[in-house]
């Protein structure tokens, strides 16, 4: 018996003649996903990540919207916070309805996106989304407070997912010279600005006077550790323990790490991946230690944060062999005269 | 901390239309002597029939013991199937078709070890509930938050959803009716024929002669199964997510 995908006509082998298929399935004009696209379905996979998150039962209680969302206003302007206030209790108050509209919304977007006849629908939908969850759901993540930090997830996760969205979309500025996947929607300055803002503001954060105080760091991953499997505070708590009373010179190394990694997009291609290795390295450590996965053990993460956005972020900006055109040469038999 | 039951139910009643329409296709192919893969159809019935009774208590067919035989054999043949076509065709990648066909067996592996994970942290057996309510509970408590299995649990959710996103972008890889290959040994029918025979060979690539062609062709589709994959992955995620 031929298995389904080698039965579909892709290996030939059915009832164990090779190479006898009269007839087949697929499509004639379907071609497989080349990088850009598996950076989509990455980034679908994450936003079904999300959407299921969104699916555990504290969401779906009063608590998500009163305690959560209206959490998220301590410490931003008073314009901001009392906007967020509101939106919290409408949604605690509707917690059924509400958080189900958010799983059915999280959904659509990460199939629509991982179907190639609504990609684009799809990630216009996941930016004006992430846009309305950042102001309200993270309260712009937290950079009016003074209080964020990379390693907690600064600037916000949502703005990273709107940040991909316009990186992978699905439209060509000269695919073949593209020098790297992101640089194909945009083109390859106006990428790499969004990649040195990005980590600009990762850079910026981390010198931020609650991040540069000697038990700044430390407190927040004692406070991270909270709540996490044992393995994981156990790490928490190691870390935490190194760079106790050492806050001033840790923001200092993650500051100039950030701002190499964010000058590197314009290096030249050797200098360019050593700093996107960086980039994701850096971002692996921020995901496990500081984000503690997103805090999807807990109960009440709603997204894996930063950390593997980050990491698919820099899978985007991975510089790429750029094939030079051949220029063509006018066989000399041709021009050879009449004569 | 409960899920609501509505939300249970729906999953549940997803459930069950998806292993039912499996089990359609299963004696659908045998009846109308159609080839057809039985191991998938076989294992989404079996995940469909296992998370039905685990979201609701009243829905459980088998005891525990016996899923966990279940999905073990499952798991052993998808291991091995998975083997054989690594030994004949290797791991590195000929073309888009090689990657499809190595992550079928490994989607399939992971599924049925999924299931089996499951039954063995978390079924509502475990702790001795019989309602839809305890048996939700159950999963939600099994493994606890200081166990380590919580990276593997992440790790499966992963894999499963990687590999609904992966067969949903494959949905389009498949037309709703067949064509003929040109250059086959074998004689080409006439467009009535491949019409007629569009559905009745499900996944198989290739009718028999003698197939029924009364059979109606959209039921058997790939893009069918490849749908029922997708339900099976995001709601085998679900739940265990809530063991997280």
């Amino acid at each position: 018996m031929a298995t389904t995908t080698e039965a579909m006509g892709t290996i030939g082998a059915t009832g164990g003649r090779e190479g006898v298929l009269t007839t087949d399935w697929r499509a004639p004009d379907w071609r497989a996903p080349d990088r850009r696209r598996m950076l989509q379905l990455v980034l679908a996979t994450i936003w079904l990540l999300d959407a299921v998150l969104q699916m555990q039962p504290y969401m779906f209680t009063n608590a998500f919207g009163t305690r959560m969302i209206e959490g998220m206003s301590v410490g931003n302007p008073a314009g901001l916070a009392h906007q967020i206030t509101s939106a919290g209790r409408v949604i605690g108050h509707h917690a059924m309805v509400s958080n189900a509209v958010f799983v059915l919304v999280q959904m659509l977007i990460a199939l629509g996106i991982a179907w190639r006849p609504t990609v684009k629908i799809a990630l216009a939908g996941s930016v004006a989304w992430a846009l309305f969850v950042w102001w309200i759901g993270e309260g712009l993540g937290g950079v009016l407070t003074g209080t964020e930090s990379p390693i907690t997830g600064a600037p916000g996760a949502v703005i990273v997912y709107a940040l991909l969205a316009v990186l992978l979309w699905p439209t060509d500025r000269g695919a073949a010279t593209a020098p790297f996947v992101a640089a194909r929607s945009l083109g390859a300055g106006a990428a790499r600005t969004l990649w040195l803002v990005l980590w600009g503001s990762e850079s910026y954060y981390a010198l931020q006077a609650v991040n540069r105080s000697p038990q700044g760091l430390h407190d927040v991953l004692r406070a991270m550790a909270a709540g996490q499997p044992h393995w994981l505070s156990s790490l928490d708590d190691t870390v935490a323990r190194l760079v106790a009373h050492r806050g001033l010179g840790v923001s200092i190394v993650l500051a100039a790490v950030c701002a190499v990694i964010a000058v590197g997009a314009f290096l030249p291609a050797a200098a360019g991946r050593a700093t996107i290795v960086m980039a994701a390295a850096l971002a692996t450590v921020i995901w496990v230690v500081g984000e503690g996965f997103g805090n999807v053990f807990s109960g009440s993460g709603t997204d894996p944060n930063t950390g593997p956005l980050l990491i698919l972020m820099a899978a985007a900006f991975w510089p790429r062999r750029v094939e030079t055109p051949v220029p063509e040469t006018t066989p000399s038999f041709v021009l050879s005269g009449t004569s | 901390m409960l899920q609501p039951t509505w939300l249970v139910d729906t999953l549940a009643g997803v459930m069950v239309a998806t292993s039912t329409y499996c089990l359609i296709r299963l004696v659908v192919a045998r009846v109308w002597r159609r080839e057809s893969h039985r191991d998938t159809s076989v294992a989404h019935t079996a995940d469909g029939v296992a998370m039905a009774g685990m979201l609701v208590a009243s829905l459980r067919v088998l005891p525990d013991g016996a899923w966990e035989v279940v999905f073990a054999g499952l798991t052993v043949w998808f291991a091995v199937r998975g083997a054989r076509f690594v030994v004949r065709h290797g791991i590195g990648s000929a073309g888009g078709d090689h990657a499809y066909n190595l992550s079928h067996y490994l989607s399939h592996l992971v599924m049925a070890g999924a299931m089996l994970y499951m039954f063995v942290e978390a079924s509502p057996a475990a702790s001795g509930s019989t309602t839809t309510a305890g048996a939700m509970s159950a999963m939600g408590g099994a493994t606890g938050r200081s166990s380590n299995l919580g990276a593997l649990t992440l790790l499966l959710v992963l894999v499963l959803f990687a590999s609904a996103v992966w067969h949903a972008d494959s949905l389009t890889r498949f037309t709703t009716t067949r064509r003929a290959l040109v250059g086959a040994g074998a004689p080409v029918p006439s467009d009535n024929a491949l019409l007629s025979a569009a559905g009745g060979a499900g996944t198989d690539g290739h009718a028999p002669p003698d197939a029924d062609p009364a059979v109606p062709s959209r039921w058997l589709t790939p893009r069918l199964e490849t749908a029922c994959h997708i339900v099976l992955c995001i709601t085998m995620g679900y739940m265990l997510v809530l063991m997280l």
